[in-house]
């Protein structure tokens, strides 16, 4: 109380004390200097929060782009963030599933009603990445599924073959890229080519069309997935394309059904409620793993399912909403109704593919899933897995206007790293504001310049003051109307 | 503002009200100006002080300088005044605001809501709960300065003004804001807009409307003869004064030839000041017809000699007095002009 009662203060205040907040320029909108988790990773998330900010690090040209803004009328927010490592830009691939947004530490549902967001990013930059191609070559990939024509093996080689495919895996240019082909089924995995890397669009065709066939037995997906993260990065060519062509590893794993591990149980057969601990316990490696590993040696793990979702109603845990959840699997979580059901032999391989355990995977390994059923939903998963990186981001999202009508915090946090966190406080003013954002095409507005208020405030001006001459001229007209103004006649 | 533009109809009391909604608009506008392309050097917490005291400014400004051309005082007489008085209201406002958010509001709006004194605090929070109050006690030191710098004329009509014109403004700034409500547009742009004119038109409306002391009536001749021939019937002094109208070919004010009917000695126009407002009256003074005319009324002012006193009735701007034969007779109108005017 002292302080404000001080005639200094109030002083201070007049003789513009504006406190650390920054002014948007063209808003009445002012933000506090954004703020960012210090986790225990080395990677951080960056809030571009003033004019300073974004043009030294992305250029006067993105300046519209990178300031932070907010839309009163249609309730909408952008902020621009990048991804950073010990305090420099990092390109990433980060998507709208990839993050929780936080309105006022409400977390934003991904679709909701009135709620959206969207990440758009900016800057393509090729980036050196080892592609681990984890295939799956069970029994079952023999298969043909009803309504196909081919096999599921003959599905994944076409879609691993196409040019579009292998140009995202080697986009040439002064981008280093390698591919490590593996095939799996029972026990550890096996490299389709002695080398263990491939480092040409060329090679690697040859090697799939040659080379990638069924090989027969169950399928260790869990265990494949636990290899390539640990032993295989320990091998000397992994390590030398990681550790000295500065490769960041992606693991792209494939399968067609669940985790099976039949051959390794001589008492009975497995059922689904058995993949939950083995499940468990991979979560936990891959979760250990990612926080102890260095973020430019750190693998993403991609899942990709070939069939029909097995669960099309379960999802793993939604992070926005389940964080504690994220690495206990529970039986029912995973199974449902079917968790003494037999997955070899029983109904359940018959019904598609465990997208559940997929989904959880890839959660845990910081990159997606996917489950696609023909070539083309194939390639474009392994496309999309193999996606460019950005150098940054807008993050724009909406939500009922009522809630932009007091200061917020919009605090953006990392899926796979519940610990990378970054916020920005916007303080808009309470009393007047800049003319309402222009929508676009998309539904997304953008900042309307401040001449703008010209349209409204110049008629209005001059509608008042040619109100100030309607008294006379109504005067006027009505005595030349009355006859008052004219000499009668005689 | 210029006199000679306002004629004397019930519209001239919102000239005042207009000119003081477009400075207020233009206040608005300024405000929004330095707030977005000049960075606002001034902490969140007086972003209300600072745009209550620009709006209140400018509608103080132009209330006092709107009246100085009225009255036609020199230009540095104007600007000296209505800048005194801008200096004489920004204090008071901030003091006010201040006062009502840190102190007097949480102590009693807390009594009322639990939170009321954090969100008084909060001053990007837009609501009319805590706003409005202080929109009002910036309108009443609005209305205090401009009564001061009258000379505290009309002390409790400028207050009055002061406080309608806090209300409107709130009530218009927050509905029009809120899309709540059917017309309601979800941000506060076009509704400041509209929230300063409505501050600015409802304290010239009700603060300080024209006053009569600026305009005189005139007998203006509507026939032929000596047509457009007018005479001022003023009272510059203050006491009451009587013109006449008649043939008498000495002496009289207004001369009109007795071939048009018109006798000695026909028509006075009396004017005196009681109370400070003007009042008009004619009084016939002879038997010959004499007609106060206007919209659906005829008054008959002829001499009657059983009455001691002759006949007489209030005019107004615009009556016409017509006098003689019926069938030819001679009109003169009676017309309130600027003072000025000669």
């Amino acid at each position: 109380m002292f302080p404000r009662l001080s005639p200094l203060v109030l002083v201070g205040a007049l003789a513009c004390s504006g406190g650390d907040l920054v002014a948007i320029p063209g808003s009445t909108t002012r933000v506090a200097p954004a703020e960012a988790s210090q986790s225990a990773t080395d990677m951080t998330l960056h809030i571009f929060g003033d004019a300073d900010d974004c043009a030294g690090e992305l250029g006067e040209k993105n300046l519209s782009l990178c300031l932070p803004y907010m839309d009163r009328a249609s309730g909408q927010v952008r902020v621009a963030f990048r991804t950073q490592v010990d305090g420099t830009a990092w390109a990433s691939a980060l998507t709208a599933g990839d993050l929780m947004v936080s309105h006022k530490n409400q977390v934003l549902p991904e679709n909701g009603g009135d709620v959206r967001y969207v990440v758009i990013p900016h800057d393509p930059e090729p980036t050196s990445q080892l592609y681990v191609l984890l295939l799956d070559v069970s029994g079952s990939m023999q298969n043909v599924d009803r309504n196909a024509s081919r096999s599921r093996m003959e599905k994944v080689r076409a879609a691993l073959l196409r040019d579009d495919v292998a140009d995202a895996f080697f986009p040439g240019g002064d981008v280093q890229t390698a591919v490590v082909p593996l095939v799996f089924s029972s026990g550890e995995p096996r490299p389709l080519v002695p080398e263990l890397l491939i480092n040409s669009k060329k090679e690697f065709k040859e090697a799939i069309r040659t080379k990638l066939q069924v090989g027969g037995g169950y399928t260790h997906l869990f265990r494949a997935v636990k290899w390539s993260a640990s032993d295989l990065m320990k091998l000397e060519p992994v390590q030398n394309a990681i550790k000295l062509r500065g490769m960041a590893p992606v693991i792209i794993a494939l399968t067609d059904g669940f985790n099976n591990e039949d051959d390794l149980r001589r008492d009975a057969k497995d059922v689904c409620g058995d993949n939950a601990p083995r499940l468990e316990g991979l979560l936990k490696f891959l979760d250990e793993l990612r926080r102890g590993t260095k973020i430019t040696e750190r693998p993403n793990v991609f899942t990709v399912g070939l069939g029909t979702k097995a669960w099309p109603k379960q999802s793993a845990p939604d992070p926005r909403a389940e964080s504690a959840a994220l690495l206990t699997v529970s039986t029912t979580r995973l199974c449902g109704r079917y968790v003494a059901e037999r997955i070899d032999g029983g109904s359940l391989e018959k019904k598609g593919v465990d997208n559940v355990s997929m989904e959880w995977i890839a959660q845990a390994g910081g990159g997606r899933s996917y489950v696609r059923k023909d070539t083309a939903g194939l390639a474009q998963a392994f496309k999309d897995a193999a996606s460019t990186r950005y150098k940054w981001f807008e993050l724009r999202y909406q939500v009922d206007p009522h809630h932009l009508r007091r200061k917020f915090q919009t605090r953006i946090r990392l899926l796979s790293n519940q610990s990378i966190e970054a916020s920005i406080a916007f303080h808009p003013s309470g009393w007047i504001d800049a003319p309402p954002g222009t929508l676009g095409k998309d539904g997304w507005a953008e900042p309307t310049p401040v001449s703008r208020t010209a349209v409204l405030t110049i008629p209005l001006l001059g509608a008042l003051l040619a109100l100030g001459y309607l008294p006379s001229a109504r005067y006027n007209v009505m005595r030349a109307l009355f006859n008052r103004v004219a000499r009668p006649r005689k | 503002m210029n006199i000679f533009l306002i004629p004397y109809t019930w519209m001239r009391h919102f000239s005042q009200a207009l000119i003081c909604a477009a400075g207020a608009l233009m206040a608005w506008w300024a405000a929004l100006v330095w707030t977005t392309a000049l960075s606002p050097g001034w902490a969140v917490y007086w972003d209300g002080a600072w745009y209550l005291t620009i709006l209140i400014g400018s509608v103080t400004f132009t209330s006092l300088y709107a009246e100085g051309a009225l009255r036609r005082w020199p230009i540095y007489q104007r600007v000296l005044r209505a800048g005194g008085a801008v200096l004489f209201a920004a204090g008071p406002t901030f003091v006010a605001y201040w006062g009502w958010n840190d102190y007097i509001g949480p102590a009693i709006l807390g009594l009322l809501w639990e939170d009321a004194g954090r969100d008084l605090g909060e001053p990007t929070l837009v609501s009319l709960r805590y706003r409005v109050i202080s929109f009002v006690a910036s309108g009443m030191c609005c209305g205090v300065s401009c009564a001061v710098f009258r000379r505290l004329q009309n002390f409790f009509t400028h207050l009055g003004g002061g406080f309608a014109a806090g209300l409107a403004s709130a009530l218009v700034w927050y509905v029009l804001s809120d899309s709540t409500f059917e017309y309601g547009y979800n941000d506060v742009y076009v509704a400041g807009a509209l929230g300063a004119v409505t501050f600015g038109g409802m304290f010239g409306l009700l603060a300080w409307p024209i006053p009569d002391e600026l305009y005189a009536g005139w007998l203006r001749v509507m026939t032929d003869t000596r047509f457009g021939r007018r005479i001022p019937i003023d009272g510059l002094d203050g006491k009451q004064r009587e013109r006449f109208v008649g043939h008498y070919p000495r002496g009289l004010d207004l001369f009109l030839p007795a071939n048009d009917g018109v006798l000695e000695l026909h028509v006075s126009i009396v004017v005196s000041t009681d109370g400070g407002d003007q009042s008009y009256r004619a009084r016939g003074l002879t038997i010959a017809p004499t007609v106060v005319t206007r919209l659906l009324e005829k008054i008959d002012l002829r001499y009657d000699p059983r009455r001691p006193a002759p006949l007489a009735t209030r005019l107004q701007s615009g009556d016409r007095i017509v006098m003689g034969d019926p069938g030819r007779p001679t009109v003169v109108e009676f017309l309130m002009l600027p003072r000025e005017e000669r």
